[in-house]
């Protein structure tokens, strides 16, 4: 079987070992890009949001590397990606695609089970073995590459020279993808932070925080946003994103870190009393947070016409105005332009520190 | 506190309007229903609401800005999440969401909202909810029974068959609160009429989609949130789907049809492709018109839908999608609609 998937970010770094320690072949394109983009752009209804152009693009582009599978994390709800998976079929359909949709949602449960064990000979004990092996390897190199992600923006403001973060980051993570065990993993995971304090600083001390919320494909993948954090990193702030590759794997893959989910429900309840997805509620919750915790300001990433996206942002600039914090909402398409977007984040930058200098932090920490 | 509370009438008020009214009324408050949209409306909305909100979305909040002064309180539906053939059915995000977003858009009113939501409780649920938020907890269930009559009561008639109108019969497909307000979507129909064709709007199309009525639909015979096909159609008592809140088609039988991709799991998108599937299967309709508004986040999915429905079960039959927002032009509009219409004429019947 030779499954493809959609990704963002780095999350096919834990995929991949995932899929072949199941007995499965991963066909992985390359990242987006803009010949991805324009191939999405083409086929796609021409208003859907641009994470469903991105996705279709590569799974044109799977398929023609050979995918038989796609897998989808799919569902019914309000926001439309969980029609991704189904409508995506359709239309490679239509250019004549054959392959099959593996559905990864709660219904489908003995479905995937079946198919994990035919992955394994249908020998079950073997395949929960592998599982078990499988989720492991995963669940540590995607928590090596968050602590290297996290390491390279903590260090880039202060690098003398970004480039060499940038290099450095990539290097950490193509010996993650190396490594083939648990145990080569930690030993990797214990030098990170040393790499990263090895690389030259020029001095300067306080930089401004940004927290960086908003819907998942846009603040994951760097190829929608131009890399937002990384150009935010490279004019001298702290970015600080709610939503890393790992902690999306984590939310909604592994339920994991319900406390954190539950603490920024709780705070966006005055605005906020239902989810709609999009990850209004948590980008909400957390611009409260943010403030609470003294951060310079918020960016809040969605893409061109997302619904829980666009319905959460009233709510979002009425917190911000009551909590004192500076609010940036970008929304990306497939027409953003990289100029246009850092000129906006430049003057965001600058009026954040201009406020610095004049002590003004959000209200709440004052 | 003063007695008076408004209702917007904008988006599914155009179903359900004088359910909620009644209800209203019945709990001894001056209920004020803002005026038809007018071109103040449209532009107060939009000037407030985030430039990538619909346009029934912006028009909505337009209607509550022009209720500030007239009332204390607002009432604000929140259409959340429906129960059918062993599914869930949700209401678009902004449907969702939009007492939220009215109250950090419009805080000078109070927003009471009336949250439908089957995951957590019936509508009579709902309904109690709401008479307790407004202060009068006992009188719910006579106001809500009242409502319904009046509801019931209130239903438009079906449109006749077109009597030997002249020309092309073109099918539009659209939310009645799309289709119905005039000032949103610039007379669509009666421009069709001028170019000599005959709209049928799919809020009141002669549903084909009948069945015997099953389990879930012997169990209850009220009348509430449906929109107004499915309540007409359990007036004619031809629809298995006469409960509270049911589905506007038969989902199970729907999802056996031929031609439809998937079924989105958008309550309210259903009727739409119900109805496309409908007037596809008249060979009176000539063309269909797939009205929507720009930035509506589940056309894109529905129109693909119908498109693909209609290749199957009609094909060659045209289609014409057209997106409507606050920048929309009337010139423009009669252009599309008239060669549109020319162009079915130049085909010919059948």
């Amino acid at each position: 079987m030779r499954v493809a998937f959609p990704y963002m970010g780095t999350i096919r770094i834990p995929l991949v070992p995932i899929l072949k320690t199941l007995g499965a072949e991963a066909v992985v394109p390359g990242p987006p890009d803009r010949e991805v983009l324009e191939l999405g752009v083409r086929l796609a209804p021409e208003q859907m949001c641009i994470p469903f152009k991105l996705t279709l693009g590569n799974m044109v582009r799977s398929l023609e590397l050979g995918a038989d599978t796609l897998a989808y994390t799919s569902g019914s709800w309000s926001c439309r990606y969980g029609y991704y998976g189904r409508l995506q079929q359709v239309i490679l359909r239509d250019l004549g695609y054959e392959y099959r949709l593996l559905d990864l949602r709660h219904d489908r449960i003995p479905e995937i089970a079946r198919t994990v064990a035919s992955l394994s000979g249908g020998d079950w004990v073997l395949a929960i073995g592998r599982l078990a092996r499988a989720l492991r390897l995963g669940w540590h190199k995607s928590a090596a590459v968050d602590e290297s992600e996290s390491a390279a923006r903590a260090c880039l403001p202060f690098a003398r020279e970004p480039a060499r973060v940038r290099r450095e980051l990539n290097r950490a993570l193509a010996d993650i993808e190396a490594a083939d065990t648990v145990r080569e993993l930690e030993a990797l995971r214990r030098g990170i932070p040393a790499r990263f304090r090895a690389i030259p600083r020029d001095g300067l001390e306080d930089a401004v925080r940004v927290k960086l919320v908003g819907e998942s494909y846009c603040t994951i993948e760097p190829f929608v946003s131009f890399d937002v954090a990384r150009k935010l990193g490279e004019l001298g702030v702290l970015v600080d994103p709610f939503l890393t590759g790992h902690r999306w794997l984590g939310f909604h893959g592994f339920r994991v870190g319900a406390d954190e989910l539950n603490r920024a429900k709780r705070a966006a309840r005055r605005y906020w009393r239902y989810c709609v997805g999009g990850e209004d509620e948590n980008s909400l919750g957390h611009l409260i947070l943010a403030a609470e915790q003294g951060y310079d300001g918020v960016v809040h990433l969605h893409p061109f016409g997302c619904m829980p996206g666009t319905v959460v942002q009233p709510a979002m600039q009425r917190a911000a105005e009551d909590y004192g914090i500076p609010y940036l909402a970008l929304s990306l398409d497939e027409h953003s332009s990289e100029t246009g977007m850092l000129t906006r984040l430049e003057a965001f930058v600058s009026m954040m520190r201009r406020r610095r200098a004049r002590g003004l932090t959000p209200a709440v920490s004052r | 506190m003063s007695r008076t509370i408004g209702i917007c009438r904008a988006l599914h008020a155009f179903d359900s309007l004088v359910l909620w009214q009644t209800f209203l009324e019945h709990l001894r408050l001056d209920v004020v229903v803002s005026g038809p949209t007018d071109r103040d409306m449209v532009e107060s909305g939009a000037r407030v609401a985030p430039a990538e909100l619909c346009l029934p979305a912006k028009v909505f909040l337009g209607h509550a800005l022009a209720l500030r002064g007239k009332v204390e309180r607002l009432f604000v539906p929140r259409m959340v999440c429906w129960k059918a053939d062993g599914d869930r059915f949700y209401g678009c995000p902004k449907a969702m969401a939009l007492p939220d977003m009215t109250r950090a858009l419009v805080p000078e009113l109070a927003v009471v909202e009336l949250c439908l939501d089957e995951r957590e409780g019936t509508e009579e649920r709902a309904f109690r909810t709401l008479a307790r938020d407004l202060g009068d907890g006992r009188a719910w269930r006579g106001a809500l029974a009242a409502a319904r009559e009046a509801q019931a009561a209130a239903e438009p008639a079906p449109d006749g068959e077109p009597a030997q109108a002249a020309g092309p019969r073109i099918g539009v497909i659209g939310h009645s609160y799309l289709l119905r307000d005039d000032a949103l979507s610039l007379g669509l129909a009666a421009k069709m009429r001028r170019a000599g064709a005959v709209p049928v709007l799919s809020d009141r199309v002669r549903i084909l989609n009948t069945k015997t009525p099953s389990r879930r639909a012997r169990v209850g015979g009220k009348l509430g949130h449906l929109p107004i096909s499915v309540r007409r159609r359990r007036a004619q008592g031809t629809s298995g789907c006469a409960m509270t809140c049911r589905s506007p088609v038969d989902i199970g039988t729907a999802r056996k049809w031929g031609g439809v991709p998937f079924f989105p799991n958008w309550w309210f998108e259903l009727e739409l492709i119900d109805a496309a599937a409908a007037l596809a299967a008249d060979p009176g309709v000539e063309g269909l018109v797939l009205a929507s508004s720009f930035a509506c986040g589940t056309s894109p999915v529905t129109n693909d839908i119908i498109r693909r429905m209609v290749r199957v079960r009609r094909p060659g039959m045209p289609v014409m999608e057209v997106f409507f927002d606050e920048h929309s032009a009337e010139a423009g509009l009669v252009t599309r609609v008239e060669s549109f219409c020319d162009l079915l004429r130049m085909r010919g019947p059948g």
